[in-house]
């Protein structure tokens, strides 16, 4: 397992991403859709995955919708108009930042 | 293997049990640990509920709910101080500004009329009085609505507690404490915006904000009309 610590600012960026390709999900699938595009080597705490969760929705980039599953109430989250937006911003930021980590780890690759 | 109706039950009075008071809360909460429960017993289907829920719990870390609830609360304060914001703002847009108007010039005359000091300390006891009442009106609305439904919900709780908003209360008090005798035009003024102002947000706060709260609890959460 990776280091956590230098995932942890891109979680929202990451929960974006996964919602853009995915039109809903809920916060248990979330987690293990990266579990499983990343082979193991990310994994989302509870404790991280909901309050980052609760801030898109809160900043307006996130909508919910609610459905009965089984015997119980699933809460999905899918992308606002503006959430959309903020993908592609966020994205370009992310690739951007890869770049430039890229080069100072790896001078001689770029 | 899934989880039974009753098992869920056990669930939602498990998060109660780990302070997770709000029906909104818990119900995320419940939903993520009945999955992790379900892929828990793939792999290992000889543990009994209690284990496997445990195993699952663990997970939250060390403060258990604790930073979902923190976070929610934190999301909600914030939609709270939105809808605020969206009612305070036709105060200032046709026809409503014609309230706004009446209560500024009414300070304002008075100011013009009484000492500073008569009319600082009318308006506080006024307001303190007025929201004491309202307070207690709200608490006493709040615990009727859960024995009623039985069910709490994060963002109910802000707008009967009007989203602490009690704070005014203390302003109102420091005013009454320091309301200077003689004062200039311009503190007049300024002071007869502010109280408008604040007039105006309490006014939402305790009266319109809670006379809404069917129309905003159905908005903000889709699960409302489900149970």
């Amino acid at each position: 397992m990776g280091n956590q610590k230098l995932y942890k600012g891109s979680l929202q960026t990451i929960i974006l991403k996964l919602l853009e390709e995915n039109d809903k999900m809920y916060g248990y699938e979330i987690t293990q859709r990266v579990k499983q595009l990343t082979k193991g080597e990310l994994n989302i705490t509870e404790g991280a995955l909901y309050p980052a969760l609760h801030k898109l929705e809160a900043d307006g980039l996130l909508d919910v919708e609610v459905a009965k599953v089984d015997n119980r109430l699933r809460k999905y989250y899918k992308l606002t108009e503006n959430g959309t937006k903020e993908t592609v911003s966020r994205l370009a930021e992310m690739e951007e930042f890869l770049k430039t980590m890229q080069t100072i780890v790896n001078p001689k690759f770029v | 293997m899934k989880l039974t109706s009753n098992q869920i039950q056990q669930l939602y009075k498990f998060t109660r049990q780990h302070y997770v008071e709000h029906f909104d809360v818990q119900t995320e909460l419940v939903d993520h640990l009945a999955n992790d429960i379900e892929q828990i017993w793939q792999e290992q289907p000889k543990l009994s509920f209690e284990q496997a829920r445990d195993i699952s719990f663990k997970k939250f870390g060390v403060f258990g709910f604790m930073d979902v609830v923190e976070a929610r609360s934190k999301a909600l304060s914030k939609k709270y101080w939105e809808l605020v914001w969206n009612i305070f703002k036709q105060f200032f847009t046709i026809p409503q500004i014609l309230i706004s108007i009446t209560i500024f010039l009414t300070i304002a005359i008075g100011f013009d009329m009484f000492s500073a000091k008569k009319v600082l300390l009318t308006i506080s006891i006024g307001v303190i009085l007025a929201l004491f009442f309202r307070l207690y009106f709200l608490q006493k609305e709040k615990k009727k609505r859960f024995k009623q439904t039985q069910k709490k919900w994060l963002l109910e709780e802000y707008i009967f507690n009007i989203g602490g908003g009690v704070a005014f209360l203390n302003l109102f008090f420091q005013l009454v404490i320091y309301s200077p005798k003689i004062v200039t035009t311009n503190f007049q003024l300024i002071m007869s915006f502010i109280l408008t102002v604040f007039i105006l947000l309490i006014y939402i706060t305790t009266f319109i904000l809670p006379s809404k709260i069917e129309e905003i609890l159905r908005n903000q959460y889709p699960e409302y009309k489900l149970v």
